[in-house]
């Protein structure tokens, strides 16, 4: 049996026992909840943690596929990115599937596969580097978010007009400048 | 050499993974305490905020800091203002002592989902007071003591109180599941009272409540500043529709008061619903006037105490007295409704001075608001719809396709649900429901209801939103939704921001944020008014967007 077909032979146990470190993160009554709930109305951290994890397995196994940011992963990293965890917690969880593969391949007497293992780890270590990338773009977002709130004055206290022209106006000046700044980086001081 | 594993790593780097109380808890809920870091919790009341109040203790304090600077014999300010409250409030009492721990609220609270901290399942932050009470006022305490869970009052459990009656929006989800009613929002309330009494609260709340005090609204806005922007939106209008708009100011004799939330005059995207409403009083002719006193619906007595509350509620209808009204019009608003239709007839009504509301333009009397004298918006424009007196082209709304966010206080607290989506179905060509056990009396908050809309905590705003934004991501990614309607003013302010962090843009339009824009009931009521005398093959919408005037598939 070669490593990929491992992968595939042992897809839903790995996931369970993967998505089982994510969620102990969560106190034990949480944990009970986010792995029973199946509805992913009533249990929507859990939904997208599984539907992510799940993304992430199959692109880790497929060779040929090198597009990280799927829906679901970028999902659960917005998910991990307003969490109150650090930012190498929110993406360890990758690294726990090279512990949990090697695991599996020991237990199939596979060792002689140490070549494709470390491809598979080669592998984990760029959808790591991609992941932190979503995150921080997850954060930026978080930032942008903030600033937005404050522009549209949705919760400040002012005197100043607010009326669709010239909403409408801020909007193309902000755009003007965008465009100035963006043509002339060198000239910014 | 070792190989060190990547645990160990890890913890060389970061400290262990916490969840929102600080650590992940692993001990017992009465031996694992709140932590407070910059970004869990709201900032506190300045003390000149405090002071305006006339709430005790006013001074600089901070949550993250050790000593909260509580004023001497605190302990008893805060049991004898229990006790005081368990005989005021009949409700209080059983809400205490008939809770039997079914658990079926346990995971139906939006904060709970979203952050996974178990002291946000509403029976664990109801016991937060509950082991209090029973320690306190109950025969069995001597006897049962910490077996029963029973705890004294002490700095501990007070700093628990903040943090997590501040991580309740007091949106009664989990009151639809409790098979005994309990209603854990007014434990909510009852603790953040009792720590009013000891000067511990939030500016994000004490400052509007004091704005709303001394010029009418929360936004702090005087009279001409607000009768001035409403000329601004009066020169859109114009702009937009060709049509002249007329609203009239603290006019006395008026038929009708209208009052709606401050934000609608002054923050985005509330003013394009604002302008809807314009349109729709000068398409029937009302004679409505605005009041420059009474110029806020909300109130954040609400998240506050019973006596501001009642307080501020009286303001509108100390105006609608003033100025001779015959009934009075209510704007998109939430918690302005639960304080109507929940206590509002205790506390100030019944409001006999007035006469019962009857529309002008179609003559039904609306008996539900015999009492209160005061009608919602949606009950008034479905009412014309169904009369056939709006001249409506639902094809001008074209460009979007809306779902519809119930907002908790009008669905849980008025019952209001059916009379949006049939102003939905006459306004818009077509929308789409949400997952059944997300709408109605089911819905999930925004997560910033009662006063937590402030950016400080604005990670722990996107968990408790994650809920809803996750039933909306799904009606967006199967039937291509791109609005979400909704008639709160809180709501269409917090739900942008969290379309914009759950649903950012992923069009090829740079300018837009979030590929589901917030929108209020009344701004498409607006878009798809025709208007006597507007401008031909009018084209742009409330926001000066493009409108879709061809006829469309489907």
């Amino acid at each position: 049996m070669t490593l990929p077909e491992l992968l595939i032979k042992k897809r839903e146990y790995l996931l369970g026992r993967w998505e089982d470190i994510i969620l102990g993160e969560y106190a034990k009554d949480t944990f009970r909840i986010f792995k029973k709930q199946k509805d992913p109305f009533a249990n929507p951290v859990g939904h997208k943690i599984r539907i992510g994890m799940a993304e992430l397995y199959d692109l880790l196994c497929d060779e040929s596929d090198t597009e990280v940011a799927t829906p679901g992963l970028e999902d659960l990293l917005r998910v991990r990115a307003v969490q109150p965890i650090a930012a190498s917690t929110a993406i360890s969880f990758v690294f726990d599937l090279k512990t949990l593969v090697a695991e599996q391949c020991e237990k199939e007497g596979m060792d002689r596969l140490y070549k494709e293992f470390l491809a598979f780890c080669a592998r984990v270590d760029a959808a790591a580097l991609a992941m932190f990338d979503i995150f921080s773009n997850c954060r930026q977002t978080v930032y942008q978010i903030r600033m937005n709130e404050f522009k549209t004055g949705r919760h400040i206290i002012t005197d100043s007009a607010r009326c669709s022209s010239q909403i409408m106006k801020e909007d193309m000046a902000d755009s003007i400048r965008n465009r100035t700044t963006n043509a002339q980086p060198n000239e910014e001081r | 050499m070792a190989i060190p594993k990547v645990e160990d790593l890890r913890a060389a780097v970061a400290t262990e993974p916490n969840m929102f109380t600080g650590a992940i808890p692993r001990k017992d809920w009465q031996d694992t305490f709140t932590e407070f870091k910059e970004g869990n919790f709201a900032y506190p009341a300045k003390p000149e905020m405090v002071e305006y109040h006339h709430f005790p203790n006013p001074r600089i304090w901070s949550p993250d800091q050790d000593d909260w600077k509580l004023p001497d014999g605190w302990e008893d300010i805060i049991l004898n203002g229990l006790r005081e409250r368990l005989d005021k409030f009949r409700s209080l009492k059983v809400f205490m002592d008939i809770c039997v721990r079914c658990g079926a609220c346990a995971d139906k609270c939006h904060f709970f989902l979203g952050t996974g901290d178990p002291k946000n399942m509403p029976v664990l932050r109801a016991e937060l007071l509950r082991s209090v009470y029973r320690n306190e006022f109950t025969v069995g305490r001597k006897l049962l003591g910490k077996m029963q869970g029973n705890r004294p009052m002490t700095v501990k459990v007070l700093k628990e109180w903040f943090m997590y009656s501040y991580q309740c929006t007091e949106c009664r989800r989990c009151s639809v599941f409790c098979p005994y009613g309990i209603d854990t929002a007014e434990i909510t309330m009852m603790m953040r009272e009792l720590l009013h009494l000891v000067g511990v609260g939030i500016n994000w709340i004490l400052e509007p409540a004091a704005n709303s005090n001394r010029t009418g609204n929360h936004m702090g806005l005087q009279p001409h500043t607000f009768k001035d922007n409403i000329g601004y939106l009066v020169d859109d209008v114009k702009e937009i529709t060709g049509v002249d708009v007329h609203p009239t100011f603290n006019r006395k004799g008026a038929e009708i008061l209208f009052i709606t939330p401050s934000a609608d005059v002054f923050a985005e995207p509330g003013i394009y619903t604002f302008m809807g409403y314009l349109l729709l009083f000068e398409h029937i002719g009302l004679d409505y006037t605005l009041s420059t006193y009474a110029s806020e619906g909300g109130n954040f007595g609400l998240f506050t105490s019973n006596e501001m509350m009642k307080k501020l509620n009286a303001k509108m209808y100390a105006e609608a007295k003033r100025l001779g009204v015959k009934w009075i019009l209510g704007g998109e608003c939430g918690h302005m409704w639960r304080v109507i239709h929940q206590y509002m007839d205790t506390m100030n009504g019944p409001a006999d001075f007035m006469e019962v509301p009857k529309s002008p333009i179609t003559g039904t009397v609306f008996e539900n608001a015999r009492s209160t004298k005061m009608v919602h918006i949606s009950e008034f424009t479905a009412d014309l719809i169904k009369h056939g007196k709006l001249k409506l082209d639902p094809k001008r709304n074209a460009h979007r396709v809306p779902t519809f966010h119930d907002s908790c206080n009008p669905a849980r607290a008025m019952g209001l649900m059916d009379e949006p989506r049939y102003i939905l179905d006459n306004v818009v060509p077509k929308w789409h429901e949400m997952n059944e056990n997300c709408i109605r009396e089911k819905t999930y908050c925004c997560g910033s209801g009662t006063g937590l809309n402030t950016g400080e905590i604005m990670e722990l705003r996107m968990r408790a939103g994650l809920p809803r934004a996750n039933a909306v991501q799904d009606v967006n990614q199967r039937f291509g939704v791109n609005a979400l309607a909704t008639v709160c003013a809180i709501d269409r302010a917090t739900l942008s921001t969290l379309m914009e962090y759950w649903l950012p843009n992923t069009s090829d339009d740079p300018s837009r944020a979030t590929d589901v824009d917030v929108i209020g009931l009344s701004e498409l009521v607006g878009n798809a008014l025709v208007m006597d005398g507007e401008i031909e093959n009018r084209e742009q919408g409330l926001r000066f967007e493009e409108l879709i005037t061809t006829e469309t598939e489907g």
